[in-house]
């Protein structure tokens, strides 16, 4: 029971993105992926998504290959948050948020409508912006609107299949107050049985919040476990192309970054 | 309706109205019966049925481009489809009428609105802004085109050519009403079910794909019926501009911008405003009338740059 890709590889323009990546997504888990820019961790997004089919391997949801879903039924179980959401059209918060039941716009009563509208708001504390035009907001309400749209699209999360949500950048654009709060609150989704694929910069958010992380050079996998294990002073050297150093604050342990010589 | 029915040349009552559908009688007006019957009754339905294809399409166009300026006009196809059927008048003048003219307007729209998307769409994105660009080179052309075919053309070719390019609802009557009506109805009735698609379709392609939209049948299909609706109403009456971007924008003030609303609702309002802007055309100068294009671009043209600088603000 996952979201899983099995040894893929993956050719963009001639050029091999992904090298043989293996990754699960649990439910109830968060695994974030960490690496370099052009490391390949929208790559693995967009395989998992279904954007893109890989030359080898295979993509898997719930135990099925993903190319066997239609649309519609692998929109319901599966939500994506592209890394850069856009909408030039008025619309209002809360009806925005509607726009993601549209797989389920058959299905759904009005009441049902209103009641996924209405937790999406609350997951991300959007209630006093329900009526305002999205294009009215700030640069980071409008990315909070989109993950709230993202949210509706899978509720009720402890339904039937279990709901996995591919997140690129989540954080991208929060003030730190609203990045924690995103965090802490997938964490509770998680719990309730979310699986949650995190595109991330962040280091330390990810050693704090992800149950796995994944870390990628050069399209390949160099290092998959728990925070603890896998970020290392050398898988992150690897990773980065530049030396770590690990400062241990009583609570956490912290990878701060030296100086790069710049010659 | 009724308003546009009256207002003309010939000046009808609303009783010589109810005669000409058999309610009263109206002895003694029977020229007025014809008027309405014949020549009115048709130019209507054309205005009406043009109306509802170019507000529908517009709506269509600034969904598939994510951007409310868009429009048919601005992007080139009206003048794709103009000079579609001009080539065709100019070069092949004997065989006018019938169905080449519009099957030349509508591949002139088509022509130009794959260009502009093919133009307009690198790396997976339509570029709107490019878009506009390729719109004002393609109109440019296309202008230039029909001014070289005005050289080339005979006296009646050139009478015919002037209605291309203004605009004017003065051709309708019932047998070229009997061609355009499929062309011009089936867009207006087969864009709306494509509203939750377009919907989706504003939060990007990528967006609208996990939403679990046919991304591929969206892109396919809203830029064909696009193409047949305005290229139809282009061989039926020529271009008439800034319809398609000024009914949208009225709708959405009104509706908001779910397309579940505002392509039927276009559709409505287009015709309303078409049928409003012929009968002015035809009262403000009687018994000569302003083609109803240049009216439309009259008016059209400021609110766009008023739509400009409100969006600027």
């Amino acid at each position: 029971m996952s979201l899983q890709l099995e040894q893929v590889d993956l050719w963009r323009d001639g050029v091999q993105v992904l090298r043989s990546v293996s990754l699960q997504i649990l439910p109830g888990e968060i695994h974030a992926v960490l690496g370099a820019n052009g490391a390949g961790k929208s790559s693995v997004l967009q395989v998992l998504a279904g954007d893109l089919e890989p030359a080898n391997g295979k993509v898997s949801l719930q135990a099925q290959a993903l190319a066997q879903y239609d649309a519609t039924r692998l929109a319901r179980q599966r939500a994506v948050l592209e890394q850069a959401s856009m909408m030039d059209f008025d619309f209002s918060v809360r009806d925005l948020l509607g726009l993601g039941r549209l797989p389920h716009a058959l299905a759904d009563t009005p009441t049902e409508h209103a009641a996924a509208v209405a937790w999406a708001l609350a997951q991300c504390d959007l209630e006093p912006l329900a009526a305002r035009p999205v294009t009215h907001l700030s640069g980071g309400q409008q990315q909070r609107a989109h993950i709230a749209r993202v949210l509706a699209q899978l509720y009720p999360l402890h339904a039937g299949t279990p709901r996995y949500v591919l997140l690129d950048e989540p954080t991208a654009g929060l003030d730190l107050r609203h990045a924690l709060s995103l965090l802490q609150r997938l964490r509770v989704l998680a719990a309730q049985g979310l699986g949650v694929l995190w595109i991330s910069h962040d280091i330390n958010l990810a050693a704090r919040f992800a149950d796995t992380v994944t870390l990628l050079a050069d399209g390949e996998v160099i290092a998959q476990g728990a925070p603890d294990t896998a970020l290392n002073a050398d898988s992150l050297a690897r990773c980065y192309g530049l030396p770590l150093t690990p400062i241990d604050n009583g609570k956490q342990r912290l990878w701060v970054p030296e100086a790069i010589d710049s010659e | 309706m009724v308003l546009g029915l009256c207002i003309g040349p010939v000046p009808a009552t609303l009783n010589d109205l109810l005669a000409a559908i058999g309610i009263t009688d109206a002895p003694g007006r029977e020229y007025a019966r014809t008027a309405l019957l014949e020549l009115r009754l048709p130019r209507v339905l054309l205005a009406a049925m043009t109306g509802a294809t170019l507000g529908v399409c517009g709506a269509a166009i600034q969904g598939l481009f994510r951007n409310p300026l868009a429009e048919p006009g601005l992007i080139g196809v009206s003048a794709g489809a103009a000079l579609g059927a001009v080539l065709v008048l100019v070069i092949m003048p004997a065989a006018m009428p019938g169905l080449l003219v519009p099957i030349a307007a509508c591949f002139g729209a088509g022509a130009t609105v794959w260009l502009v998307l093919r133009i307009a769409r690198r790396a997976g994105r339509t570029h709107v802004a490019t878009a506009l660009l390729a719109g004002v080179a393609i109109n440019a052309i296309a202008g230039a085109s029909i001014g070289v075919l005005t050289y080339i053309a005979d006296d009646s070719a050139l009478r015919s050519l002037t209605f291309w390019l203004f605009g004017s609802l003065g051709r309708a009557d019932w047998p070229m009403l009997m061609v355009a009506a499929p062309a011009l109805l089936l867009p207006t009735l087969l864009l709306p079910r494509y509203a939750p698609a377009l919907n989706a379709w504003l939060l990007g392609e990528d967006a609208a794909r996990h939403l679990g939209v046919p991304t591929e049948r969206v892109k396919r299909h809203v830029p064909l019926l696009v193409t047949l609706g305005v290229g139809a109403a282009v061989a039926a009456t020529g271009v008439i501009g800034f319809v398609g971007l000024v009914v949208p924008h009225l709708v959405r003030t009104l509706t908001g911008p779910d397309h579940r609303h505002v392509l039927p609702a276009s559709a409505v309002a287009g015709a309303v405003l078409l049928v409003l802007a012929d009968a002015t055309a035809r009262g403000v100068a009687t018994p000569a009338e302003v083609p109803v294009g240049l009216l439309t671009a009259l008016l059209g043209g400021p609110f766009f740059l008023w739509l400009l600088l409100r969006r600027r603000a």
